[in-house]
């Protein structure tokens, strides 16, 4: 006779079998004394499992034990909740809409950078009343009336040129090449 | 049966949060001596059970907003602790379990406890302890989820993040080695 493994006699024993195993099994076990008996251990050692399972091991105190886990675990809350992260805050469902507006800002400042300075851009002579002429170039600024004014030049050294024109007065900023020196010159017409 | 365990606590106002709190305290004292049993049963040692058993409490309701209803919360709660003494016996090997003569007096026991009772209480549970110190930890598992906790295979397999063959074999494993041990004590 053909005996079932005990792996297979154990599973049987605790009902894990699928129905048709379990049938050829029975069948077995019914007609075969040894089976049987390693089948009753089997059962008898499932029974003595559930048995413990609310036993205590020994020498613990389990309400002092239970009160120290619970505070333990209060703590454990506790603490984990000061360590957490912040939780991270809702996206506005229109923070897409405000990108293109501040792209085409970065952009249009990024054009307005790459422009030429003022120095090189030279302000047409203004002509207040009369026939004052107000005159600024990268050469320099300066008055100029029927035919006779004054013109304050460029320093030499300088690198750095700013003119311009507001109202009745014209403006110069140079700065010296060498020395660092600024120079702001001021014509205001009258 | 689907009612929720906890609320959010961010979101919680002073008589939400005291439900809160109280619900908490309900779902640990509830499940804690449960809990505790099966890692000491897989650990075999009370001081790991006792910080193995605080560390899934803590686990599970960090993460409390997970918990929809209270029959899957006991569920997923032995699924921590089983994962969690697993890893546990991972990291530490191999229990060692203390002799007969070295436990301590049972402090809690009854003054109504016989000497003769306590003593076969002491050999069951040596019994125990020394059947499940042959077992691997998944083994252990197995066993302890199956025939004492009494969950149906499927259910282990689950918990142990397995197939049911797998975890058909290891509990057969695991009975046929306990039997073994128990035959051998016999003799």
């Amino acid at each position: 006779m053909k005996h079932p493994a005990e792996t297979a006699l154990s599973l049987y024993a605790g009902g894990d079998l699928g129905w048709w195993t379990r049938l050829g099994i029975a069948r077995h076990v019914r007609q075969c004394g040894p089976c049987r008996r390693q089948v009753e251990t089997f059962h008898t050692m499932c029974e003595m499992l559930q048995a413990e399972r609310e036993e205590l091991p020994s020498g613990l105190e389990w309400s002092e034990a239970a009160a120290a886990m619970r505070a333990n675990i209060r703590l454990g809350i506790a603490a984990g909740e000061c360590v957490a992260e912040p939780p991270e805050p809702r996206r506005s469902p229109w923070r897409p809409a405000l990108a293109l507006p501040v792209l085409l800002l970065i952009v249009a400042g990024v054009i307005l950078e790459s422009l030429p300075p003022a120095a090189n851009r030279t302000p047409a002579p203004v002509r207040t009343g009369g026939a004052l002429v107000l005159d600024a170039s990268p050469a320099g600024i300066g008055v100029e009336r029927d035919g006779r004014g004054f013109q304050l030049l460029r320093p030499a050294a300088a690198e750095s040129v700013e003119v311009s024109v507001r109202g009745d007065s014209v403006r110069s900023r140079y700065i010296d090449g060498e020395t660092g020196q600024v120079t702001i010159s001021h014509v205001y017409a009258e | 049966m689907s009612s929720l365990v906890w609320p959010i606590m961010n979101e919680a106002v002073e008589p939400v949060l005291e439900d809160s709190l109280e619900r908490q305290n309900r779902f640990i004292s509830g499940n804690l001596r449960r809990i505790f049993l099966l890692v000491y049963r897989m650990v075999g040692n009370v001081a790991d059970a006792q910080d193995l058993t605080q560390e899934v409490f803590v686990k599970a309701l960090q993460r409390r907003d997970q918990l929809k209803d209270e029959e899957k919360a006991a569920h997923w709660l032995s699924r921590i602790a089983t994962n969690t003494a697993i890893d546990f016996l991972r990291r530490h090997g191999r229990v060692a379990f203390c002799d007969l003569d070295d436990m301590p007096e049972r402090a809690g026991s009854s003054p109504l406890e016989s000497p003769e009772a306590r003593v076969l209480r002491a050999e069951r549970e040596a019994i125990l302890e020394g059947g499940l110190e042959t077992l691997t930890a998944r083994e252990r598992a197995a066993l302890l989820l199956r025939d004492v906790e009494g969950l149906p295979a499927e259910e282990v397999a689950r918990h142990l993040g397995c197939s049911k063959a797998t975890v058909r074999s290891h509990i057969a494993n695991a009975r046929v080695k306990f039997r073994r041990y128990l035959s051998r004590r016999k003799a």
